[in-house]
C-alpha cells in the first residue's frame, strides 16, 4: 500500500468513526434531524452528479424524491407492506419511470433535456396534488406506521423510537448508496461514461451505445433517489406536496443540487458530497441572521463561483505542495482522471 | 396574463441567444421592476406611467451593473452562471425584503374599468398591458432590424466568430442585451404588479413562466417568445376552464414534454 | 511589410500546434499559405486576428504590435477575415449579412459606396438581396462572406480555404475575384490546400507542413524547380 494509499483509508476510516459516532457527541435532536436530510440529499446530489458525468444535467432530483416518497408510503399504507420492502420498492418504482421517460428524454439535445426533466419535477408535483385519492392531495399523506424494528447482530436493535436509529437508518442506506455510485464511477463504466461527456461522437465510433449507457446511469441515478425519498418519507412521517422553497418535494431542491454539485466540485465524486455538507449547514449555523440568511448564503454561492471556480473541491490545487505531502507522489491535483 | 410574461421571455432568449446562459435572476430583474414602481408611484406619488418610465430605465442600468460586476469576471461553465445568478436572486430577493417587508402589495391600476365590447367585459387595464407589451416587442424588432448594434446583436447570436470577425466587441454586445432585456422585464413586473399584486417572492413564478414559454417558442427566437406566450396563456386558461386552475397549469406542460420530444427544438428554434 | 509574423509558437491544450513560424506579406500582393489538413495554416490566421492568444512571438500589421490584442481591436486596424467555413448568419439576409461587415465603418456614404461596389462585382449578390444567407448556395455563400469582409475595406483580407466544396468553375470564380480584390489595392493573405488555385494568383508562398514552414519563396522561383513542384506542391 502506498503512503497516499494509507493516507487516504485512514481518512476515510476517521470520517466512517466519526458518522457513527455523530449522535453521540451530538445529543440535540434537532441537529439529528438536520444531519438526516443532508445525508439523504447527498445522496441524491450523488446520483444527480452520476447522471451529469455522462453530460447530461438533470433537474428532475425533486420529482424523483417524490416518487420514491409517495410510492414507499402508499404500499405500507395501502398494502401494508412492510418499510423494508416497500421502500426498495419505491426505489424501483421511480427507476422504471425514469427508464419510461428516458428513451425519450435524452433524444433531445441537452439544455431541453434538463428542462424536460425540470418540467417533469413541476408536472410529478401538481400530479401528486391533484390525485386526492390516491395521494391525500395537497394535504399530502399523514402516517404513523414507522420501519419495522431491525436487529443488527453485535450492534443491537433500531425501533425507530428516537430521531437517533433513524440517523442511523439513512447514514447506512446512504453509504450503501454513495459506495455504489463510486464504485461505478471508479470502474471501466465510469471511465465510459466519462468518454461521452467528452467526445460522444468519439466514444460512438468507438462502439460505445450512449443511449444505453445514459438511460443505465439515469435509471440508476433516479433508483438511488428515489430511496432517499422513501427514507425522508419514514422519516418525517408527513409528506405534502408545495412549491415553496422549504418543501424537498419543491422544484427548488433539483436547482439546490446542482448548486451543491458546483460549488463542490463537479470534476470529484467528493465534491457534491461536500457541496452538500456545506450549503445545507449553513442555513442552519445561521440562523442568528433570521432574515438576512439568504444574502448569505447568495454571497457565499457568488463568491466561490468567483474565486473557486472548479469548487471546493479546488481547493487542493492551492496547496499542492501541502497536499502532495499528505498523500505522497503519485497523486495530487492534474494527476487524477479529473473528467 | 401572458403579456407580462412575454416581456421576461424576451430577455430570456436573447440573452440566451448572445451569452449563452440563462439568467437566473431574471426574475428578480421583474420583481425590481415592479419594487422600482411601488418605491416611486405609491411611496412618492410619482405618476404610473411616468414610474414605469423610469423603472424601465433604471432596471435597465441594473443590468448594466449585473453584466459588468458579476456576469463579464466569470467567464466558465455554464453552471457557473447557474450558481451566480441563483446566488444573486437570493440577494435580490433578500434585500427587497428588508426594504419593504414581505406582504403584498399593490400598485394602482393602469387604466380601471373595462370596455363593453359585444357584451364582452374587457378590462382595460388588461389591454393597456398588451399595447404596452406590443409597443416594446415592436419596438425590439425594429431595433434590431434596422440599427447598426440591433444587427450586431442579431449577428452575435446566430454566429459568434462571424460577428467578431466583423469587429463587433463581445463585451458591448453583452452590457446591451442584459441591459436591454432588463428593461423589458422590468416592465413586464410592473406591468404584474398593478394588474395582479407584489410580493419579494413573484419573481420565481415569472421565471419559470418565461422558461416555459421560450421552450415553446424556440430557445433564442424573439417571435417564437411572443408565440411561445400567446399559446401558454391560452393553453392555461383553455385548461383551467374544463380541469380547474392547478391542471390548467399542469396540462401546458405535458404538452410541452411531448412536444420537445417529438419536434426536439421549439416553434422557432433554431440554435 | 504589411503584416510580420516572427517566431509564433502556439498551443492547444498542451499540444503544439505552430512551432516557431515566420512570415510576412508585403503591402499590395498576395501570399498564400499551402499545406495539407491541420498543418496549421488556419491556426495562423486565427492568431493574427486575435480569436488564440499565441503562446510566444510576435506579430506585427501595418507597424503596430497586435498579438495578444482583442479581436474587435485587431479587425479595426483593418484586417478581414473570411473565416474557414464561412460563418456566415444564416437567419440574415444577404444585404443585412452585409450591412453587419460595415459595422466598424462610421462614413456613412463610404459604406454606401461599398455597398454599391460589391453588387457591381458579385450581381448574384444584388439579385438575391433579400434572401436568407443559409438559402445560398455553396458559391454564392462564399462569395458573400467574402463581400461581407469587403464592406469593411480592410487593408488585409485573411482568405481561409475559400475553395472548400466548391466546382471547379466556382474554384476559377474564386480565383478571379481574388486578383480583382487584389487590384484593388487590398493585399491578400490566401490559406489553401488547392496549390493550382493558390499559385495562380499569389505572388509569395509559404508551405506549412505539421506547425512549421518547410518552404517558402516568390511562386515563379518555386514553380520552376521541378523537385520542389512535385515534393512540396503536388503539381
Amino acid at each position: 500500500m502506498t503512503r497516499g494509499q494509507l493516507v487516504k483509508n485512514l481518512i476515510a476510516l476517521a470520517v466512517l468513526v466519526l458518522v457513527f459516532l455523530l449522535p453521540v457527541m451530538v445529543r440535540n435532536d434537532y441537529w439529528i434531524h438536520v444531519f438526516i436530510i443532508i445525508a439523504l440529499m447527498m445522496l441524491s446530489t450523488a446520483s444527480m452528479r452520476a447522471i451529469f458525468r455522462t453530460g447530461e444535467i438533470s433537474l428532475g432530483t425533486s420529482g424523483f424524491m417524490l416518487l420514491g416518497a409517495y410510492s414507499s408510503a402508499l404500499l405500507t399504507k395501502d398494502l401494508g407492506l412492510s418499510f423494508w420492502i416497500s421502500m426498495p420498492l419505491g426505489g424501483l418504482f421511480t427507476a422504471a419511470v425514469a427508464a419510461a421517460i428516458g428513451y425519450p428524454f435524452f433524444r433531445v439535445k441537452g439544455i431541453y433535456f434538463a428542462i424536460c426533466t425540470l418540467l417533469t419535477g413541476f408536472v410529478l408535483l401538481y400530479l401528486a396534488g391533484y390525485m386526492n385519492n390516491l395521494t391525500g392531495g395537497w394535504q399530502g399523506l399523514v402516517f404513523d406506521f414507522s420501519p419495522n424494528p431491525i436487529t443488527i447482530p453485535g450492534i443491537g436493535t433500531l425501533t425507530f423510537d428516537t430521531d437517533v436509529h433513524y440517523y442511523y437508518l439513512a447514514v447506512i442506506i446512504v453509504a450503501i448508496g454513495l459506495f455504489v455510485l463510486y464504485r461505478m464511477e471508479r470502474s471501466r463504466i465510469g471511465l465510459v461514461w466519462g468518454s461521452i461527456k467528452e467526445a460522444d461522437n468519439l466514444a460512438q465510433s468507438v462502439g460505445i451505445n450512449i443511449m444505453a449507457q445514459k438511460i443505465f446511469v439515469f435509471i440508476l441515478a433516479c433508483f438511488f433517489t428515489g430511496i432517499a425519498g422513501g427514507v425522508y418519507a419514514f422519516y418525517v412521517h408527513a409528506i405534502s406536496p408545495s412549491t415553496t422553497p422549504g418543501n424537498i418535494f419543491s422544484f427548488f431542491t433539483s436547482v439546490y443540487a446542482i448548486l451543491y454539485m458546483v460549488v463542490g466540485g463537479e470534476s470529484s465524486f467528493f465534491g457534491p458530497i461536500i457541496g452538500t455538507a456545506l450549503f445545507m449547514l449553513i442555513p442552519e449555523l445561521s440562523r442568528g441572521l433570521q432574515m438576512y440568511r439568504p444574502l448569505l448564503y447568495g454571497a457565499l454561492l457568488i463568491l466561490i463561483i468567483f474565486f473557486m471556480p472548479q469548487g471546493l473541491i479546488g481547493l487542493r490545487e492551492y496547496f499542492p505542495q501541502w497536499y502532495r505531502k499528505l498523500f505522497g507522489r503519485g497523486e495530487g491535483p492534474g494527476t487524477e482522471a479529473t473528467r | 396574463m401572458g403579456g407580462t410574461y412575454i416581456l421576461v421571455g424576451l430577455g430570456l432568449t436573447l440573452i440566451l441567444s448572445i451569452m449563452s446562459i440563462l439568467q437566473f435572476a431574471h426574475g428578480e430583474i421583474y420583481m425590481l421592476g415592479a419594487f422600482t414602481v411601488y418605491f416611486l408611484c405609491v411611496m412618492h406619488g410619482v405618476n404610473l406611467y411616468l414610474a414605469v418610465f423610469i423603472s424601465m430605465l433604471s432596471t435597465a442600468v441594473i443590468g448594466l451593473i449585473l453584466e459588468r460586476v458579476l456576469l463579464r469576471p466569470l467567464k466558465g461553465l455554464f453552471l457557473s452562471y447557474v450558481c451566480a445568478t441563483t446566488g444573486l436572486s437570493l440577494m435580490l430577493q433578500t434585500g427587497v425584503v428588508l426594504a419593504f417587508s414581505k406582504s403584498t402589495k399593490q400598485l394602482p391600476s393602469l387604466w380601471s374599468g373595462a370596455f363593453n365590447v359585444f357584451g364582452i367585459m374587457l378590462s382595460r387595464e388588461r389591454f393597456v398591458a398588451i399595447v404596452i407589451a406590443l409597443i416594446l416587442t415592436l419596438a425590439l424588432y425594429l431595433f434590431l432590424k434596422q440599427t447598426k448594434y440591433g444587427l450586431a446583436m442579431t449577428a452575435s447570436a446566430q454566429n459568434r466568430e462571424g460577428a467578431l470577425m466583423q469587429g463587433i466587441n463581445p463585451n458591448i454586445m453583452s452590457a446591451m442585451v442584459v441591459a436591454i432585456g432588463s428593461g423589458l422585464a422590468a416592465v413586464g413586473g410592473a406591468l404584474g404588479g398593478s394588474i395582479f399584486n407584489l410580493d419579494p417572492y413573484m419573481g420565481g413564478l415569472a421565471f419559470m413562466k418565461g422558461i416555459t414559454l421560450i421552450v415553446i417558442g424556440g430557445l433564442g427566437s424573439l417571435p417564437g417568445a411572443v408565440v411561445g406566450g400567446l399559446i401558454l396563456g391560452i393553453s392555461e386558461s383553455l385548461f383551467s376552464l374544463f380541469f380547474g386552475s392547478q391542471m390548467g397549469v399542469v396540462i401546458p406542460l405535458l404538452l410541452v414534454i411531448a412536444f420537445l420530444i417529438f419536434k426536439q427544438k421549439g416553434l422557432f428554434g433554431h440554435d | 511589410m504589411l503584416l510580420e509574423i516572427i517566431n509564433l509558437w502556439v498551443r492547444y491544450e498542451g499540444a503544439e500546434v505552430l512551432k516557431g513560424i515566420s512570415c510576412a506579406v508585403e503591402e499590395g500582393t498576395i501570399v498564400t499559405f499551402l499545406g495539407s489538413n491541420g498543418a496549421g495554416k488556419s491556426t495562423t490566421l486565427r492568431a493574427i486576428c486575435g480569436l488564440k492568444a499565441p503562446d510566444s512571438g510576435e506579430i506585427w500589421f501595418n507597424g503596430e504590435r497586435i498579438d495578444g490584442n482583442l479581436p474587435q481591436n485587431i479587425i479595426k486596424q483593418g484586417i478581414g477575415h473570411v473565416l474557414e467555413g464561412r460563418a456566415l448568419f444564416p437567419y440574415m439576409t444577404v444585404l443585412e449579412n452585409l450591412k453587419v461587415g460595415a459595422f466598424l465603418q462610421k462614413d456613412r456614404e463610404q459604406v454606401d459606396k461599398n455597398l454599391e461596389e460589391i453588387f457591381a462585382n458579385f450581381p448574384i449578390l444584388k439579385e438575391r438581396q433579400q434572401q436568407q444567407a443559409r438559402t445560398l448556395s455553396g458559391g454564392e455563400q462564399q462569395m458573400l462572406t467574402i463581400a461581407r469582409a469587403l464592406m469593411g475595406s480592410p487593408k488585409l483580407l485573411l482568405l481561409d480555404e475559400p475553395s472548400l466544396g466548391l466546382s471547379p468553375l466556382m474554384v476559377r470564380q474564386i480565383g478571379k475575384i481574388v486578383q480583382d480584390i487584389h487590384q484593388r489595392g487590398v493585399s491578400v493573405l490566401l490559406v489553401e490546400q488547392n496549390a493550382r488555385l493558390a499559385l495562380g494568383v499569389a505572388q509569395r508562398c509559404y508551405v506549412f507542413e505539421t506547425g512549421s514552414v518547410v518552404l517558402c519563396g516568390e511562386t515563379k522561383e518555386l514553380m520552376g524547380n521541378d523537385q520542389v513542384r512535385k515534393a512540396y506542391l503536388g503539381l
